[in-house]
């Protein structure tokens, strides 16, 4: 029984804590989610990237409750309405996902949510997990 | 480059044509403008085509050559260009700088879809990929189309304490609007209450707030100065069209990212707002010289939203200019005089030509109980996904 990425190496979970398959640019420091192949920042020169694990907590940008099942493509099962948000993480950027662990009229912009998993199916191996943002350990509710 | 001119403009009402193959659509859009101008298919030298990916013969969406071998085999030279929902104004783009370079005389650009149903779902057959923003957004959350725009909206609420009534009376204006247009696909007017009692689809936008989508076609043909003297009619010019694409840091939530590098300073929908400003300074006029915009409305927070992004209002008054009917006929800033995206569903390719021919009827005095009285200088702003902005100026 293992957890597994719904895509294979978007996601990794080391220590305990998840870590979201992202790049830094080596000259301007920029991070991109997810991988990219070079710089984009138009006032870059070298352009050289490297690997950059995206963890950690950041501020809630904005959200929406999808109440529409998506295509099918989104394999959660069961289903049911959820949140979706943009997170303002460290190092500039901003990252989408679902918000989990707390009520959905309880959302609120600029709340502080931590990066973690969550499976969205049962498989024989285990859970198929993406990553969540969630309320920060203690932070209240 | 010389001065071009709109000979003729003409469209295929919007609606669920399951029966009008896209051929046949564009053909009757390019027919109707050809009649516009005077003009048999046998005179246009040049035919660009917004092509894109959800239907066509050869898997790449509709082509100019297509249409040259279903109706008229004269040698025109036949141009395909993409860029999503602006593909129209990149077509429109093009085929302005063909006349404007002396090379063409006349050249029609063209625009038609045939929508499948429901959320734009990815494009079958694309690859598995994690480095593929669209497929990450719908394996790994589910994102919608209407999610992306729903976070705008939930944003503007925080920052401007938008209402959910203002959301509403914004798509009430729309569908105002389009009653009075022919070639819109849902000409019934509409309420606050009932946009309000319509299933909420992402919080805060409700169906009735989003735009659907449709079947349609449009097409404008174009001319030097010489061609519009034979056309006959008021004479139309192209006074700019511009396009372009987004800036590094560009804070908007834009389809289908699922990861952004925001930056302060830089201009929300940046691809659009460098458009709006560049025809502005080509066409040598400001904000206050413009009659009417139509603009993509693809949720009733575009309409609130983006005159904002362009100068036209501080940062949200633009709430306040919809209640005071400044946004309407007679207003300071008539906005999408047609009816809009929310009162035609949107035909990704041919929406962009749909608005140029909304604004030629508007400053020909054609637009009937729509016509924005006196017009004489319209414009257009839409995006496209990809970051593709576009924006056309014309004069009278
Ligand atoms: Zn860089």
């Amino acid at each position: 029984m293992s957890a597994q990425p719904v895509v294979a190496h978007s996601l990794s979970v080391e220590g305990g804590g998840a870590s979201l398959a992202g790049t830094r640019c080596i000259s301007c420091r920029t991070v991109y989610f997810p991988q990219v192949i070079a710089c984009r920042n138009p006032v870059c020169e070298a352009k050289a990237v490297e690997p950059f694990g995206i963890k950690g907590s950041g501020t809630l940008h904005s959200f929406t409750i999808q109440r529409y099942r998506p295509p099918p493509l989104f394999e959660m099962d069961p289903w049911q309405p959820y949140a979706l948000g943009l997170v303002d993480m460290d190092h500039g950027v901003r990252v989408m996902g679902m918000i989990d662990d707390v009520a959905l009229d309880r959302i609120e912009i600029g709340m502080v949510l931590d990066l973690a998993t969550r499976g969205i199916r049962e498989v024989d191996d285990g859970p198929v997990i993406t990553h969540v943002f969630v309320p920060v350990a203690g932070a209240g509710t | 480059m010389r001065p071009v001119y709109v000979l003729g403009v003409g469209a295929h009402p919007w609606g669920k044509w399951p029966d009008t193959p896209q051929v046949g659509l564009a053909i009757h859009a390019v027919n109707a403008a050809l009649g516009e101008a005077s003009l048999d298919w046998r005179d246009l030298q040049g035919l660009v085509a917004a092509s894109s990916r959800f239907e066509g013969g050869m898997g790449w969406g509709l082509h100019a050559n297509e249409l040259a071998q279903a109706i008229s085999e004269h040698g025109m030279a036949c141009v395909n260009v993409g860029g999503a929902c602006a593909a129209g104004a990149v077509a429109f783009h093009t085929a302005h700088m063909m006349i404007a370079s002396g090379q063409y005389d006349t050249v029609a650009a063209m625009g038609a879809e045939r929508m499948p149903r429901g959320f734009i779902s990815r494009p079958p057959g694309s690859a598995d990929d994690a480095t593929d923003h669209d497929f990450l957004r719908w394996k790994m959350m589910g994102a919608t189309n209407p999610a992306y725009w729903a976070m705008e909206a939930q944003r503007r609420i925080y920052e401007h304490g938008t209402t959910a009534e203002t959301l509403a009376a914004a798509s009430v204006l729309m569908r105002r609007h389009g009653a009075m247009n022919p070639n819109a696909r849902f000409r019934t007017p509409s309420t606050v209450e009932e946009v309000l009692a319509s299933p909420m689809v992402s919080d805060p936008l409700h169906l009735l707030e989003i735009c659907a989508v449709s079947d349609g076609a449009a097409a404008v043909v174009l001319g030097s100065e010489e061609q519009a003297r034979r056309a006959g009619g008021p004479m139309i010019q192209v006074a700019s069209s511009v396009i372009a694409t987004g800036q590094f840091g560009d804070p908007a939530a834009r389809i289908p990212t699922v990861g952004s590098t925001p930056r302060l300073g830089v201009p929300h929908t940046s691809e659009v707002v460098s458009a709006v400003h560049r025809a502005w300074s080509l066409a040598g006029i400001g904000a206050e010289d413009v009659d009417l915009i139509e603009i993509a409305d693809n949720t009733a927070w575009h309409i609130l939203a983006w005159p904002e992004l362009f100068g036209f209002f501080e940062p949200g008054e633009g709430d306040h200019m919809l209640a005071t009917g400044q946004l309407t006929l007679g207003g300071r800033l008539p906005i999408n005089p047609s009816g809009g995206f929310l009162s035609f569903g949107e035909a990704t390719t041919a929406q962009a030509l749909m608005q140029v021919c909304e604004l030629a009827w508007q400053l020909k005095g054609q637009a009937g109980g729509r016509q924005v009285e006196g017009a004489r200088v319209a414009m257009s702003a839409v995006l496209g996904l990809g970051a593709n902005g576009g924006s056309i100026v014309l004069k009278r």
